[in-house]
């Protein structure tokens, strides 16, 4: 599948892209009263990070799927918001230069800065320190009811 | 004949009667439409065809399943591409067309391993009274099976990690219970009784211990849902989905061949003196295109609740009014709480909850008569679309949040305070909710009159919940909310997603309706159904799979001593 069709050949900027920018800004905005308050990075937001060319290349997957028949604008509505959530918090921001191509040619070339404004450390090989069983939490929490 | 028996599906079901079959001798071809990861015949399972299929226990490899599964979640949960979507294993191709209600998705996938390469692995019984004069079968007699099954996968009691302290903090707080039985006949709450294999780092492992060190048994890193690829072997992996508890060992009885990318496209059947019966199976090679013929004694039906049906129809099979129908999906809503570091400390000693730390989904909160409700953490693309990005209430901004209701927070939530609630996903504690809901022959999976894919017409799924589903889940929300509260929950937010979003997708072949209580279809003899489909009801809200794996033993059993005696 061509994923970069569309908005590559023709042309960023052709309405429907524009449409998709705006949603993605609305959902997910740029917020200098954040950065204010918390520190630069809480300032970009969906605009930055590329979120409309993500939802175009899944729109364009999506499009594939659905014959012609299907009224797949209304099916789409809000499958548009979760993408929106997934393609901004994801990894997916992170495949810099190879965000594009298909996805077995996507190597993770940064970790994406939605990642610090959320405070995730990306994956992990082992969290075995945080290990407790019940019987332990019930000595040490539950027991004063 | 290729085989004794054709089994239509390697995932929850299917992968259990391919071993069950197997261990007694019995000849099995396993055909599965979607890839085989972990597998040195298929080193690149998306992007090359591969092999035809693969019999062999050593063809295996977890080097090359770590390879494959990459605990990222857009590479690996994306619902259009992902590696774990319902669709072909080549993604260059589209997913699989389905229509359904607008603002839900059916959240399956194909593979050697089905929809268990990304589901928690909870693995409860059934609540008793869901079953007990209810079902054609008792759940006495279910234990056995369940017993087998939970020693097989193994199944035990989850570990705990801070979201599941805080979790049973506020339910001892809100003055509930603590469970200690497998057969649940009161409201209360307990470690999630799971197929993961215990963490037996003793606590020596830390984020950054050496990968090569291969423990056997879970780490906590909190990717089950990602496709879990932690062990020794492929055999050894800690998540016990199909793919590396069942699978392994059918290959290791000599007597099963599974073959990946065959998606089977129509039941063929014979007439004899023995009435209407199951004669073998059309699948078409999902790379190729090539429709390939398999001749067998008996067919299994595993393909899932939404192509076990759509299966029957496409194949013209003789019409059953139940066939589709009754479907139930445990109506899903999910609960969360935001907490300060200082209440946290106070209440477990540790100032944040971590979502992404620990088994996705290991504490839980049981109510016969309700349903279910457990707690869930992930990595944060697929949490806030799930928490924040999925409602049928529309945007939170616009909905007046009543006195008594004891959320501060419903609907979508976008914009600045997406951010702002997002900044706190480290302190965000959410609950899953699982309804106890009603069969009802109004909801179903049948198949489009007009629309076709590749595979035959596409499944059409219609689910409306009723009056009594939606009291029943409000309950629920109530109590989680009041857990969350009890806990010190400082905000609390409820998602109310909507009725069509489907994960635990049952009862549309029902035992009793659409087959006997063997699993023998009552139309056609010889055709068997081992997969949620088969569920006479939705256990009154416990996760299916155990349940649908225990019958699979049991329908094996009848297919043994049916046919092959
Ligand atoms: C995120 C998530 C978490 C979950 N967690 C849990 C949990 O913790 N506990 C629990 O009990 N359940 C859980 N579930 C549900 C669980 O995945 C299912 O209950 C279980 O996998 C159902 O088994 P099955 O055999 O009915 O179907 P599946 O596992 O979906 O298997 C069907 C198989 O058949 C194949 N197939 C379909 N049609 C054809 C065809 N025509 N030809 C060839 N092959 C075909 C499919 O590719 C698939 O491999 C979860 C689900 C999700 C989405």
């Amino acid at each position: 599948m061509e994923n970069s069709e569309n908005f590559i050949s023709n042309g960023k900027y052709n309405y429907r892209y524009l449409r998709l920018e705006a949603l993605v800004n609305a959902m997910i905005p740029r917020t200098p009263d954040l950065a204010q308050l918390y520190g630069t990075n809480m300032y970009y937001g969906a605009l930055d990070f590329l979120t409309a060319e993500y939802l175009t290349m899944v729109l364009n997957y999506i499009k594939a799927n659905i014959l012609e028949t299907m009224n797949w604008e209304e099916r789409l509505s809000s499958s548009l918001i979760r993408f929106t959530m997934l393609g901004y918090y994801s990894e997916w921001f992170g495949y810099g230069t190879t965000r594009l191509n298909n996805p077995n040619q996507r190597i993770l070339e940064f970790y994406p800065l939605s990642w610090e404004q959320v405070d995730y450390p990306g994956p992990a090989f082992s969290y075995i320190s945080y290990e407790k069983e019940y019987n332990q939490i019930n000595k040490e929490i539950l027991n004063e009811f | 004949m290729d085989a004794d028996v054709v089994i239509i599906g390697a995932g929850g079901g299917g992968a259990v009667a391919a071993n069950e079959l197997g261990q007694k001798g019995i000849k099995v071809l396993v055909l599965e439409a979607g890839p085989w990861y972990g597998n040195k015949k298929w080193p690149d399972p998306n992007a090359d065809h591969g092999a035809v299929s693969s019999s062999s226990y050593e063809d295996l490899s977890i080097e090359i399943l770590k390879k494959n599964f990459t605990d990222l979640e857009d590479d690996m949960n994306n619902f259009e591409y992902g590696k774990f979507r319902w669709g072909p294993a080549n993604r260059e191709k589209p997913s699989w067309p389905r229509i359904q209600g607008d603002r839900g998705f059916s959240w399956q996938n194909s593979g050697v391993g089905g929809s268990t390469l990304h589901y928690f692995a909870n693995s409860p019984r059934a609540f008793p009274e869901a079953v007990d004069n209810v079902w054609p079968i008792s759940y006495q007699e279910l234990i056995p099976y369940y017993e087998k099954v939970e020693a097989a996968l193994p199944v035990a009691s989850a570990p705990s990690t801070p979201k599941e302290d805080i979790f049973y903090y506020g339910a001892a707080k809100a003055g509930w219970e603590l469970l200690d039985s497998k057969d649940v006949r009161t409201p209360g709450y307990r470690p999630q009784p799971n197929a993961i294999l215990r963490p037996n780092l003793n606590g020596e492992g830390t984020e950054s211990v050496n990968p090569n060190l291969q423990p056997v048994g879970c780490t906590l890193r909190g990717h089950c849902v990602n496709g879990c690829h932690i062990g020794p072997t492929v055999e050894g992996v800690a998540k016990r989905s199909t793919l590396v508890s069942y699978i392994p060992r059918a290959l290791r009885t000599g007597n099963v061949e599974i073959r990946p990318n065959a998606f089977v496209i129509q039941v063929l059947t014979d007439a004899d003196n023995e009435g209407l019966h199951a004669a073998g199976v059309l699948y078409r090679d999902t790379w190729t295109g090539e429709i390939v013929e398999v001749r067998a004694k008996v067919v299994v039906m595993s393909a899932g609740g939404v192509e076990s049906p759509r299966l029957w129809l496409n194949s013209d099979l003789p019409f059953n009014e139940w066939v589709g129908k009754g479907l139930i999906n445990h109506w899903f809503d999910c609960v969360s709480g935001i907490f300060d570091e200082e209440v946290l400390l106070d209440a477990i000693g540790i100032g944040e909850i971590k979502p992404f730390v620990g088994q996705n989904a290991a504490a839980r909160f049981d109510y016969p008569g309700l349903g279910v409700a457990e707690t869930f953490g992930f990595s944060p693309g697929l949490y806030s679309s799930l928490l924040y990005g999925t409602s049928y209430k529309g945007n939170s901004i616009y909905n007046r949040v009543t006195e008594t209701e004891p959320w501060d927070v419903e609907g979508l939530v976008t914009g600045e305070q997406l951010k702002v609630f997002m900044k706190d996903y480290k302190r965000t504690l959410s609950i899953l909710i699982f309804t106890d809901d009603q069969v009802n022959p109004n909801n179903y999976v049948t198949i489009d009159p007009v629309i076709k894919d590749e595979n035959g017409s596409i499944p059409v799924i219609k689910y409306i919940p009723n009056k009594i589903d939606q009291e029943k889940r409000n309950e629920l929300a109530y109590i989680s909310s009041d857990i969350l509260r009890k806990a010190g929950a400082k905000i609390v937010i409820r998602s109310n997603w909507p009725p069509d979003i489907f994960i635990h997708i049952a009862c549309t072949m029902r035992m009793g309706y659409v087959t006997d209580t063997n699993c023998e279809a009552f139309q056609v003899k010889r055709l068997f159904i081992a997969d949620n489909s088969v569920l006479f009801n939705g256990l009154g809200g416990p996760n299916p799979t155990l349940t649908t794996q225990a019958l699979a033993v049991r329908t094996s059993e009848k297919i043994s001593e049916l046919y092959f005696s």
